[in-house]
C-alpha cells in the first residue's frame, strides 16, 4: 500500500513538472539579451539655452537646454504666466522628451505677448528643475504691410439662414478693374419681402466668410464695394478673437463703384440680437470671420464685393483728404452760374470769390445773386466728422441778408449744401460744421449724407445783390470733439429747463447740443421761429426718414434735483397721413436708460407731461426697473420713427416707402413735477369767432404791445419798423402802423399762422389807412401744403389816405412763383404766414406808414369778391 | 513513510499550483506559431482623413504640419467622405420630387473638390488606398418647413447613381486618383434618426441595397467596373448585424468588401467583450458569404471609442488622455482577433468636421491633433493616441501576415506581425490589467530584420518623444524576433517591438 502511495506520489510530480514545461507551447529557442532598467539616482544641474531669458522671438521658437545628468526624460511647460496654471489658456506640457531640445507642434495663438517656459529632468525616483527654474521669451508679432483677405469661392460664403434669402457668386469679369474677382449678393422683393411670419427677419440678410486671420501691424480694412438696391443699411461685420461681432456702416455711395476704407476704431460692438458681450475690446489682431450685412433691404439689391484687405492707414493717405490746398485744385476751378474774380493765396490755405454789383443782375441762369465757384476733389474725406473753415467777408455790410453755401457732392452724384447767413457769422469767421449739418440740394444718388469719398467741393452765394468778396480758407476735415467744448451737453435751468430752443443764433448751434443719430439717415436740425407754439418763440425742428431705424436726437446734462418728470412739447408737421412715433428716453447716472412711447403724435401742439414712474426701461438696457427721480438723470433724447405697413390675412407686413422730408417741432422740453402722464393740446390757432362762425380773426391789435405783437419785419433798414397806433377807423383800440420810405425798396410785415381746421374762409377783410404818398400795398399768403410751400399775393395801388375796409376774396390772389396755384378753403388750415408789404413811388424819400387793423380770415364773402369800401 | 508520501503529495500540489498561478499572474508567454495565422494578407491600418469643410478656421500654414503628421502615421487605407451637394448645383430647384429631372449640374471648382484634392493628391502619391464616399443623400432644404428634405428614395432614386457615377468618373478618370478603390454608398445609413433632424430620415434597408445596385451598374457603365462599393458602412453592432447578413445574402456578387463602424464602450474593450460580439457577428456574415476571410474581407472604417462621446458636439473628451490609445490598441488587436482585416480611425484632426447647429460650427474634436486656429496650444498637440496609432500604423502594414499568440498572461492580449518579404515584423502587447506583466515573446516565421528590436512602451509615464515631438523608442538592444524576448509590459500599457525604427 506504502509502495502504491509512493509510486502515485512520483507520478504526479513527474506530470506536474512535464505540465508546467508545455504550458507556453515553447520551442527551442534563444534568447534576446534584454533587461529593461529605469534610470534612478540623482538628476545633475542643467541649464536652459533657448530661448534666453526675455528673448525676442518672431515664431515659436526651439526651445533647448543642457542634458542632465542622470536624467531619463525631460517634461517641457510652457504658459503664459509664471505659475504655470493648468487652466492657463497657453498652458503646453510635454512629457517623455528624450532629447535636450524639443519644437512643439502647436501654433501659439496670441502674439506680442511674454511666455515663461521651465524644463523638469526627471528620473525613475527624482525630478528637478533646471538651474535657471523660469525662462521667458516675447512672441512678437510680424508686422504685416497688408492682408489679403481672399475672396476665395461662393461657398465660402454662407447665407445666414435665419435671415432673408440671398444668392452668392463669384464675379470674374474684373468688375471694379482692379483685377480681382468680386462677391456678390444678390436678394430681391420675393426674397427679402416674404411677410407673414417673418417680420423679424424680412430685409435682413447676412452673408459670412468664416477665415481665422492674424493682424498685426494693419489697422484698416479697405475694399471696393458697390451696392445697387432699395434703401438699406449695410454693415461690415467681423467676429474678434472672444466672439464678440463688430460691425461699421459702410458708407453707401447707391449704384457708385465704392473703395471704402474702415479703420479699426470705427467699429462698434454689436450688442443686440444675444450676440456675446464679452471683454468689449475689438480684439481685431484676430479675427474669425467677416460679414457683410444689410439691414432693411426690403425689395431688389445687388451688392459687389472685391480687394478685400487689413491695410495701414497711414500708407494709404493720398487717397484721403484732411487740408484743402487750393493750389492743388487751381486747375479744376470754375465757376457755375456767375463768373467770380478767384483768387487763391499763394500757400493755397484760402481762395477768394469776389463779385460786383453786376450780381445782382440775372445770370446766365436767370437767378439772380446765385452762383458757384468749384473745385474737384476726387479722394475719400480723412478721419472727422465736420468741416472747419474760417470766413472773411469783403463789404459785408453790401449783402448781410444773403447767405454763404459751402457744397460738397459725393461719390454717386447726391449734392449736400451748408447755408449760413451772413449776418449769422461769428464775428470770429470760424464755422465748424458738422456733416449731419449738410442738407440734401440735388438727389442725383441714393439721398444718403455718406460724406465719405467726394468728388467735388463747391463755394456759393445766395441772395446777394451786391459787390463784396469771400475768402474761405484753413478748410480741414475735423472731428467735432475736437472742436468744440461741452459737445452735447447742455445745462438744466433752475427751473428745470433741457431745452427751449431759445438760446440759438443760428441753426449750427443745435448740432453741438443735440447728438444725433445716423440710422435714419434723415437727422436734421433746424431752428423755427414759424412753426414754433407762441410769439417771438422758435422751436427745434427734427428731422426723420420713414421705414428706416430711429431718428435719435440726445444730449447729456448734470442732473437736476427734485423732479418726478419731463415735459416734452411737440407737433408733428411730418407729411400727410403720417403721424410719426415719439420715443422720449432718460439716461441716469448708473447707465440705465428708461423710455415713453408717444405711438403718434399730434400735428397740433400737445404738452407731453411724462411721469418717470410711467417710463420703462429701455430696449437693449439692464438693471433696476424702480422708479426714477432727476436727481440721478444725466441724459434725454427723443426719437423718431414711422413705418409703412400693409394688411395680408390680418397681419402687418412691411410696406416701406422711405418718404424723406418728415419734421417733429420740438420746444420746452423740461423737468417737472407730476402726479401722472398726461397729455394736453397747447392751442394758439386762429379759431372761428365766437359770434360768427364764419369769421377768425388774425389780428385785432386791440390788446397789443410791442412785447406781444406777433407781427415782425424781414426788413433790416432802420425806417422799418412796427409801431402801435390809436388811430382806428371806429370806436376805440389799436392799430399797426407799417413804416417805409418812399422810393425805395418795400419794407415787409408778417405775422405766423396756424389756423384751426374748423375756420371757414373764402378770402381776407382788414382795415388799411394809406397816407399821402398813394402806398403800394402786397398782400401775402403763405401756404405749406403736402411738403410744398406755396405763396399767393394780391398787390393793392394807390392806398386810400382814408381807413377803409378791404374785402377780397381768395379769387384775387396770384400765385407769386408763375404756377397755377390758387388759394381755395381747403388750404386755409394750411396757411403758414401773412405779409404785408409797403413800398411808394411818390414822394421824396419820405418816411412814413401805412396802418392796418383788424385781419380777418372771412368766409361770409365770395372767392372773387374785392371791395373796398 | 508516511511522512515522505505526504512530503511529495505536498510538493507536487505546490509545485503545480506554482506553475499555474504563475501563467495567470504576473508572467506570460506570446509565442507567435506560424499555425496560427490570422490574416494572410492584412489590408492594414488608416484614418478617417476626411475633405476639409473649412480650412480657413486652420491655422494658417498648417497643411504642412497635416502632411507631415500623416507622413508618420504612414496609413494603409484612408477613408476621405464629402458632400454631393458641394458639387451638385440646381438639383430639384423646381422642387418636384421627380426622379426623372436631370437637369442639374456640376461645380467642382469650389473650395471643397480644393479641399478633397488635397487629400487625394496625398494618398495618390503615396499608393493609399481609399474608401471614397458621400455623406448623405442629396437634398433641399424644405422651404415650406426648413427641414432637411432629402429625396425620398434615398439611394434608390436613379438620380443618385447617375450622380455618383458622375462624380466618380470626374474623380478616377479625368483627375486621375486611381487610389480610389472603394465607394461609400452614404454614411451610416442605418442611423436614420428623425425626419425633420436627419439628413438619413427617409433610408430603409431596401432602399439602400436598390440604391448599391443601381450605383454598380452606373459605375460599370462608365467604365469603373473595379470600384467596390462598401458593403454597409453600417454603425453599431446592432444596426451591422442587420445589415451585414444580408449583404452577404443578397449582394454578395456586388460587394466585395464589408465595412462597418464601430463606437465601442471601455467595459467591453476591457473585458474583450467586443472581440466576441465583433466574432460573432463576422461569423454570421461569413455563414452567408463564405468568401468572407478569404477573397473578400471586412475593414471597420470607423473605429473609435464611445466612452467621453459627447452627443450634442459629437467630440470625444477622453481622446486627450493615454488611455484613450491604450483602449485604441486593446480595439485592434481584438478587431483583427475577431476576423477583421484592417481599421480605420476616427479621425485625424479636429479641423475636418463640424457640426452644425443654430448657433454656429463647433469643430467635432476627436482627431489625434488639433490644426483648429482657434484650439489653444494643449489642444493642437500631438494626443497620446496619435503616438499609439503611429506604432500600430506603421507596424501592421498591407500585405503582411499576422499572428496570433499560442498563449499570453490573462489580461494581456497580443498579435505579431511579419512583412511578406519576411524584412520586418514586430509584435503588440495591450496590457490591460492594473498589474505589470512580464511576458515573453517569440516569432516562429523567419524575420529577417535589423539584427535590432526596438521597444516602444506606451503609457503616460513611459511615452518618450523626440526633438520633433513624435514617439522614440524606450529601448534599442540587439536581437530577433525569432529569438525570446521578455519584456515586462506596465500595466494599463501597450508594449511594441519592431524589427524596424519607426
Amino acid at each position: 500500500m506504502k509502495k502504491k502511495i509512493l509510486l502515485i506520489a512520483f507520478c504526479l510530480l513527474i506530470a506536474s513538472l512535464v505540465l508546467a514545461s508545455c504550458a507556453g507551447g515553447e520551442k527551442n529557442l534563444s534568447s534576446n539579451d534584454f533587461t529593461a532598467v529605469s534610470v534612478k539616482g540623482e538628476i545633475g544641474d542643467f541649464s536652459a539655452i533657448s530661448p534666453k531669458d526675455g528673448m525676442i522671438s518672431l515664431s515659436v521658437p526651439e526651445f533647448s537646454w543642457t542634458e542632465a545628468e542622470g536624467a531619463e526624460s525631460y517634461v517641457l511647460e510652457i504658459a503664459s504666466t509664471e505659475e504655470f496654471a493648468a487652466d492657463d489658456a497657453a498652458y503646453l506640457k510635454k512629457t517623455g522628451i528624450v532629447d535636450s531640445h524639443f519644437r512643439i507642434g502647436a501654433a501659439i495663438k496670441t502674439k506680442n505677448k511674454t511666455y515663461y517656459w521651465r524644463v523638469t529632468a526627471v528620473n525613475s525616483n527624482n525630478a528637478k528643475l533646471f538651474s535657471d527654474e523660469v525662462q521667458s521669451f516675447y512672441y512678437q508679432a510680424n508686422v504685416q504691410e497688408e492682408v489679403a483677405i481672399d475672396i476665395a469661392y461662393a461657398d465660402e460664403w454662407t447665407v445666414h439662414e435665419v435671415g432673408s434669402k440671398a444668392t452668392v457668386a463669384i464675379d470674374k469679369k474684373d468688375f471694379f478693374g482692379n483685377g480681382k474677382d468680386s462677391l456678390t449678393v444678390r436678394f430681391d422683393e420675393e426674397d427679402t419681402n416674404r411677410g407673414t411670419g417673418f417680420e423679424e427677419s424680412d430685409g435682413w440678410v447676412v452673408v459670412t466668410h468664416s477665415q481665422e486671420i492674424e493682424f498685426y501691424g494693419v489697422d484698416a480694412f479697405y475694399f471696393n464695394f458697390y451696392y445697387a438696391g432699395n434703401d438699406s443699411e449695410i454693415y461690415f461685420r467681423v467676429v474678434d478673437e472672444d466672439n464678440e461681432y463688430w460691425h461699421a456702416p459702410i458708407k453707401l455711395a447707391n449704384n457708385a463703384k465704392q473703395t471704402v476704407i474702415i479703420r479699426f476704431d470705427e467699429f462698434e460692438l454689436r450688442t443686440k440680437g444675444g450676440t456675446p458681450i464679452l471683454n468689449q475690446v475689438f480684439d481685431y489682431n484676430y479675427i474669425k470671420s467677416f460679414e457683410l450685412v444689410f439691414e432693411k433691404s426690403f425689395g431688389d439689391g445687388i451688392a459687389y464685393l472685391s480687394d478685400l484687405r487689413a491695410i495701414n492707414y497711414e500708407k494709404y493717405g493720398d487717397l484721403f483728404i484732411s487740408s484743402f490746398d487750393f493750389n492743388s485744385f487751381k486747375d479744376s476751378l470754375t465757376c457755375e452760374n456767375y463768373n467770380f474774380g478767384i483768387d487763391v493765396s499763394e500757400d493755397g490755405s484760402s481762395l477768394t470769390y469776389a463779385f460786383s454789383g453786376s450780381a445782382n443782375e440775372r445770370n446766365e441762369r436767370g437767378i439772380q445773386g446765385y452762383g458757384f465757384v468749384k473745385t474737384d476733389i476726387g479722394k475719400l474725406l480723412a478721419k472727422g466728422d465736420a468741416l472747419s473753415l474760417d470766413l472773411s467777408l469783403t463789404n459785408a455790410s453790401n449783402f448781410a441778408s444773403g447767405k454763404i453755401l459751402i457744397r460738397v457732392v459725393e461719390e454717386d452724384g447726391d449734392r449736400w449744401v451748408f447755408s449760413q447767413k451772413v449776418s449769422s457769422i461769428p464775428s470770429s469767421g470760424k464755422l465748424v460744421i458738422p456733416y449731419s449739418a449738410f442738407m440734401l440740394s440735388e438727389f442725383k444718388g441714393d439721398g444718403f449724407r455718406q460724406f465719405y469719398y467726394i468728388k467735388a467741393f463747391q463755394l456759393g452765394l445766395e441772395s446777394v445783390w451786391s459787390g463784396g468778396a469771400v475768402t474761405v480758407s484753413n478748410v480741414r476735415v475735423v472731428t467735432l470733439s475736437d472742436e468744440v467744448e461741452n459737445l452735447y451737453h447742455t445745462s438744466v435751468s433752475e427751473n428745470g429747463v433741457i431745452e427751449d430752443f431759445s438760446s440759438y443764433s443760428n441753426s449750427l448751434d443745435l448740432y453741438y447740443v443735440w447728438q444725433a443719430s445716423s440710422s435714419n439717415k434723415d437727422e436734421e436740425l433746424s431752428l423755427d421761429g414759424e412753426y414754433a407754439f407762441g410769439v417771438h418763440n422758435q422751436a427745434g425742428r427734427f428731422g426723420y426718414k420713414t421705414d428706416m431705424g430711429e431718428a435719435v436726437y440726445g444730449v447729456r446734462f448734470e442732473a437736476a434735483e427734485g423732479y418726478n418728470g419731463v415735459e416734452v412739447q411737440a407737433m408733428d408737421a411730418s407729411n400727410e397721413g403720417i403721424k410719426a412715433k415719439m420715443t422720449v428716453t432718460v439716461y441716469a447716472d448708473t447707465g440705465e436708460a428708461y423710455s415713453y412711447t408717444v405711438d403718434a403724435l399730434s400735428s397740433d401742439w400737445q404738452s407731453y407731461k411724462i411721469a418717470f414712474s410711467d417710463m420703462t426701461l429701455a430696449e437693449g438696457y439692464f438693471g433696476s426697473a424702480e422708479v426714477l427721480s432727476s436727481d440721478n438723470i444725466v441724459g434725454f433724447s427723443v426719437s423718431f420713427e414711422y413705418s409703412f405697413y400693409r394688411s395680408v390675412l390680418g397681419a402687418k407686413i412691411a410696406d416701406p416707402k422711405y418718404l424723406a422730408n418728415n419734421y417733429v417741432y420740438l420746444d420746452n422740453i423740461r423737468f417737472i413735477t407730476v402726479s401722472e402722464s398726461s397729455v394736453s393740446e397747447l392751442s394758439d390757432k386762429i379759431v372761428p369767432s365766437q359770434n360768427n362762425a364764419k369769421l377768425a380773426v388774425i389780428s385785432s391789435f386791440d390788446e397789443d404791445s410791442a412785447e406781444t405783437l406777433s407781427w415782425e419785419t424781414s426788413s433790416s433798414e432802420s425806417y422799418a419798423g412796427l409801431t402801435m397806433s390809436s388811430d382806428v377807423k371806429e370806436g376805440e383800440g389799436q392799430s399797426l402802423a407799417l413804416s417805409y420810405k418812399t422810393k425805395m425798396d418795400a419794407v415787409g410785415y408778417f405775422t405766423s399762422l396756424k389756423v384751426d381746421p374748423s375756420v371757414d374762409a373764402s378770402g381776407i377783410t382788414f382795415m388799411m389807412k394809406g397816407d399821402p404818398y398813394g402806398a403800394i400795398v402786397y398782400v401775402n399768403l403763405f401756404v405749406s401744403y403736402n411738403g410744398t410751400n406755396y405763396q399767393v399775393r394780391k398787390e393793392i395801388q394807390n392806398v386810400s389816405p382814408e381807413w377803409k375796409t378791404y374785402k377780397i376774396g381768395f379769387s384775387n390772389f396770384t400765385d407769386v412763383n408763375g404756377g397755377s396755384f390758387s388759394m381755395a378753403k381747403k388750404y386755409v388750415s394750411s396757411l403758414t404766414r401773412v405779409s404785408v408789404a409797403v413800398k411808394s413811388f411818390g414822394g421824396n424819400y419820405n418816411v412814413s406808414s401805412v396802418l392796418l387793423d383788424e385781419i380777418v380770415l372771412d368766409g361770409t364773402i365770395d372767392y372773387e369778391t374785392y371791395t373796398i369800401a | 513513510m508516511k511522512k515522505i508520501t505526504a512530503i511529495l503529495i505536498l510538493l507536487t500540489l505546490i509545485l503545480t499550483c506554482a506553475f499555474a498561478c504563475k501563467k495567470q499572474s504576473a508572467s506570460g508567454e506570446s509565442y507567435f506559431s506560424k499555425d496560427d495565422v490570422v490574416s494572410e494578407s492584412f489590408d492594414g491600418l488608416g484614418v478617417e482623413w476626411g475633405t476639409y469643410e473649412d480650412v480657413n478656421k486652420t491655422v494658417k500654414g498648417s497643411w504642412d504640419r497635416v502632411i507631415a503628421s500623416v507622413d508618420k502615421l504612414n496609413p494603409s487605407l484612408v477613408r476621405c467622405m464629402t458632400n454631393l451637394d458641394w458639387f451638385v448645383v440646381d438639383f430639384d430647384n423646381q422642387n418636384t420630387d421627380d426622379p426623372s429631372d436631370d437637369t442639374w449640374n456640376y461645380t467642382f471648382n469650389n473650395k471643397y473638390m480644393v479641399n478633397a484634392s488635397n487629400v487625394l493628391d496625398y494618398c495618390q502619391e503615396k499608393g493609399i488606398r481609399v474608401a471614397f464616399g458621400v455623406w448623405n443623400v442629396i437634398g433641399n432644404v424644405d422651404p415650406d418647413k426648413d427641414l432637411y428634405k432629402m429625396i425620398p428614395n434615398a439611394t434608390s432614386d436613379p438620380r443618385w447613381a447617375k450622380m455618383i457615377a458622375d462624380l466618380m468618373e470626374y474623380l478616377i478618370e479625368i483627375k486621375g486618383y486611381s487610389c480610389i478603390r472603394w465607394f461609400v454608398n452614404t454614411n451610416e445609413p442605418n442611423n436614420v434618426g428623425v425626419v425633420g433632424s436627419s439628413k438619413n430620415a427617409y433610408n430603409t434597408y431596401a432602399k439602400w441595397e436598390a440604391g448599391v445596385k443601381s450605383v454598380r451598374r452606373a459605375l460599370d457603365a462608365v467604365g469603373l467596373g473595379d470600384i467596390d462599393i462598401i458593403g454597409g458602412d453600417t454603425t453599431g453592432l446592432v444596426g451591422s448585424t442587420q445589415y451585414l447578413p444580408k449583404i452577404a445574402s443578397n449582394l454578395k456578387d456586388v460587394v466585395h468588401n464589408y465595412g462597418l463602424h464601430m463606437y465601442v464602450s471601455n467595459y467591453d474593450i476591457d473585458n474583450a467583450k467586443y472581440q466576441k460580439n465583433l466574432s460573432s457577428l463576422y461569423k454570421k456574415v461569413q455563414k452567408k458569404d463564405r468568401a468572407l476571410g478569404y477573397s473578400k474581407q471586412m475593414i471597420i472604417w470607423e473605429a473609435g471609442l464611445l466612452d467621453g462621446k459627447n452627443v450634442i458636439t459629437d467630440c470625444n473628451a477622453y481622446i486627450m488622455n493615454c488611455s484613450y490609445g491604450l483602449r485604441m490598441a486593446d480595439y485592434t488587436v481584438q478587431s483583427i482577433l475577431a476576423g477583421v482585416n484592417g481599421l480605420v480611425y476616427w479621425d485625424l484632426d479636429d479641423a475636418m468636421h463640424f457640426m452644425y447647429n443654430e448657433t454656429g460650427n463647433t469643430a467635432k474634436e476627436w482627431g489625434m491633433f488639433s490644426t483648429l486656429a482657434s484650439a489653444p496650444s494643449a489642444k493642437q498637440e500631438y494626443r497620446p493616441w496619435f503616438h499609439s496609432s503611429v506604432l500600430l500604423t506603421n507596424l501592421f502594414r498591407p500585405g503582411n501576415v499576422v499572428y496570433k499568440a499560442s498563449s499570453a498572461a490573462a489580461g494581456v492580449r497580443t498579435l505579431a506581425t511579419v512583412s511578406s518579404d519576411r524584412k520586418m515584423g514586430g509584435f503588440v502587447a495591450v496590457n490591460s490589467t492594473r498589474f505589470p506583466v512580464t511576458e515573453e515573446f517569440a516569432i516562429e516565421e523567419k524575420v529577417n530584420g535589423s539584427g535590432k528590436l526596438y521597444i516602444y512602451i506606451y503609457n503616460e509615464k513611459s511615452l518618450r518623444l523626440g526633438a520633433d515631438g513624435f514617439v522614440v523608442p524606450n529601448y534599442v538592444i540587439d536581437g530577433s524576433l525569432n529569438a525570446k524576448t521578455k519584456v515586462e509590459v506596465p500595466p494599463s500599457s501597450v508594449v511594441f517591438v519592431s524589427s524596424e525604427r519607426i
